[in-house]
């Protein structure tokens, strides 16, 4: 492997030393490249009071390349699916350079925020969410109770 | 936890711009920000400034061009050819590198004085100077002023004054004097150091007259005393002398390094000598053509096709940032160096890096390649019939392992591979939002495996 670029090294120790209030993240002993990270779930959204587990790689070629994010705490939103594949455009086409971890991370908790399920990931969830928007976000919060604790 | 030490040795030599949030100039986290280059974080190397008004380093931002041609920050469509190189930043960033250490040294531990920019121990001025210098309120202003502060006090002799003001400040001898302190300095953009006698002068002067004089009184052994350039008012020459001797012993060390960093501005931009090198059509290139272009460049020809490709894409922008951007191009040889040590890293012919059979294949095709994978353009039939036996193999293991472990659902636990696969297959369209791209959970190195069979079945 090669050596950690210093952007690497310089976003990590931010990250840890001056964290996003309601995000950590850690890097892993073995891979600093491997991130375990968490999220609480934003106020006034059904997934409030939760606390979310991910996990986010830097590629070799980031931050030419956007980091993959994935989470790892089961979660009821139309654009997570049930592997915890996120649907975010700044994961995909609209990642630049310019972006770091914790403005990724900020997305991610702006998406548990305003779901949308207009561009789906999860097809059944987002269907239950467009027919019966109120149940599913009874649904997701009940979610939250069981498993993001 | 092993990890720690090692992170906190590497982070030892990584500056921050919040060096400076306890301090007394926490202003400078603002400058030392932008300073840097949003795609390296560090120290803009080479900047060059794109049409929508960005400035990146020349490498960061050409190596991002090669994948996506927009601007990293505005988004903006953004070609290559449309860089252009600032040699003012260049030398602005260089010179306040050079500066870094020492002011944060200052800014931590100065006196405790009550003005919150204190100048003094700010620019280390010489005794009695203090108070000559107005405040500016803006930082920026500030350091580029500190900076050209000192050659200016050093130099008792820099009196000229290139800029119409100044000039006409000169003529009025009662005035010029203090002026010549607090505001000559930061307009020395037509001096230059001597290398001989290191005092100031403008450039004309300097190359005209002041260096043969200088030269032939060094050689005579007689105490330099170069005849006045024109223009000098009587009132200045003599207030900046009186002031030379304490000045000079304090503010010694950094000014030949500060003035460098004008006068190298002032000769950037004469070299036309080397040509960029151009974009090639690969595709319609011969491995001989290949072969003969990289012989001609002296690079070595081995390896495949793709690695004769990306060897030569990596140096062209070596060259190009090179050659077209830095103010102080390096020698060829440096750069056939750098990309050397490229190629260990990223252009590796055998799966060096990683294990596995598909890592292996990815690593021998490089990164072009792997992108490609991405893009829609991407030639799953062929990619599927030249790994027809792995893809099969890696189903078979999956409905393996899909059998075994049918009951045992989704959980947050690290089978996340297994899991994967399965899932993969059993509900192909859970990625319809990414559109056959790959799944992002490729978040571990193994789960490349996984997402190969997942194309597999995709595609299929």
């Amino acid at each position: 492997m090669a050596s950690l670029p210093k952007r690497i090294i310089k976003e990590t120790e931010r990250l840890v030393s001056d964290p996003v209030p309601g995000i950590t993240a850690q890097p892993h002993e073995d891979n600093l490249r491997y991130f375990q990270v968490t999220i609480e779930g934003p106020q006034q959204s059904p997934y409030e009071s939760g606390v979310f587990q991910l996990e986010l790689f830097l590629p070799d070629d980031y931050p030419m390349e956007a980091p993959k994010v994935r989470f790892l705490t089961k979660i009821y939103h139309p654009n997570i699916d049930r592997l915890g594949r996120i649907c975010l455009d700044v994961l995909k086409t609209n990642w630049s350079p310019a972006l770091q971890i914790r403005t990724v991370l900020l997305s991610v908790q702006a998406l548990l925020a305003s779901p949308n399920p207009n561009d789906p990931l999860a097809n059944d969830v987002a269907e239950d969410w467009i027919r019966n928007e109120d149940a599913a976000i009874a649904k997701a919060r009940e979610w939250t109770q069981l498993y993001a604790k | 936890m092993s990890r720690l030490p090692k992170l906190s040795e590497q982070i030892q030599d990584v500056s921050d711009p919040r060096d400076f949030l306890r301090t007394k100039l926490p202003e400078l986290v603002d400058l030392d920000t932008l300073l840097r280059c949003h795609i390296c974080k560090g120290f803009i190397k080479t900047p060059v400034l794109t049409p929508c008004g960005h400035t990146f380093c020349s490498l960061c931002i050409r190596e991002y061009l090669n994948r996506e041609l927009k601007c990293p920050l505005c988004l903006a469509e953004l070609r290559e050819s449309m860089l252009r190189s600032e040699f003012l930043v260049n030398e602005i960033i260089a010179s306040y590198v050079g500066l870094r250490s020492k002011l944060l040294e200052i800014a931590r531990s100065g006196p405790d004085g009550t003005v919150p920019h204190s100048d003094t121990s700010l620019i280390e001025i010489a005794p009695g100077d203090e108070g000559a210098h107005e405040l500016s309120g803006d930082d920026d202003l500030q350091i580029i002023e500190t900076r050209r502060n000192r050659p200016a006090k050093r130099n008792a002799e820099i009196v000229l004054m290139p800029s119409k003001k100044s000039r006409r400040d000169s003529e009025k001898p009662g005035i010029s004097s203090m002026i010549s302190k607090s505001k000559s300095p930061a307009l020395p953009e037509d001096s230059a150091e001597c290398p001989i006698c290191q005092k100031h002068f403008p450039l004309e002067y300097l190359q005209r007259t002041h260096l043969d004089e200088c030269l032939t009184m060094g050689s005579l052994g007689a105490a330099a005393k170069p005849t006045s350039p024109p223009k000098i008012g009587k009132a200045s020459n003599e207030t900046t002398v009186s002031v030379q001797p304490a000045a000079e012993r304090i503010s010694e060390p950094s000014v030949s390094a500060n003035t460098t960093h004008s006068n190298r501005y002032l000769e950037s931009g004469q070299k036309q000598g080397v040509a960029r090198l151009a974009k090639l059509n690969f595709s319609s290139m011969s491995m001989q053509q290949l072969k003969s272009k990289l012989t001609s460049l002296k690079l070595s020809t081995i390896g495949s096709r793709q690695q004769l490709i990306n060897r030569y894409n990596h140096y062209e922008m070596l060259w190009n940032s090179n050659f077209m951007d830095s103010i102080e191009p390096l020698e060829e040889k440096e750069l056939r160096r750098r990309l050397a040590s490229w190629e260990a890293t990223h252009n590796s012919s055998e799966g060096t890096l990683r294990k596995g059979n598909i890592s292996k294949l990815l690593n021998k095709n490089s990164t072009t390649r792997i992108k490609d994978f991405k893009t829609d353009r991407f030639d799953r039939k062929g990619w599927i019939l030249a790994h027809q036996q792995e893809f099969n193999e890696l189903l078979e293991e999956a409905r393996h392992n899909l059998a075994k472990a049918n009951k045992m659902k989704y959980s947050a636990s690290n089978q996340d591979e297994v899991e994967d696969a399965e899932q993969a297959e059993s509900h192909p369209n859970s990625i319809s939002c990414e559109k056959g791209e790959i799944p992002s959970n490729q978040l571990v190195v193994k789960t490349e495996e996984i997402s190969t069979s997942s194309q597999g079945t995709t595609g299929v």
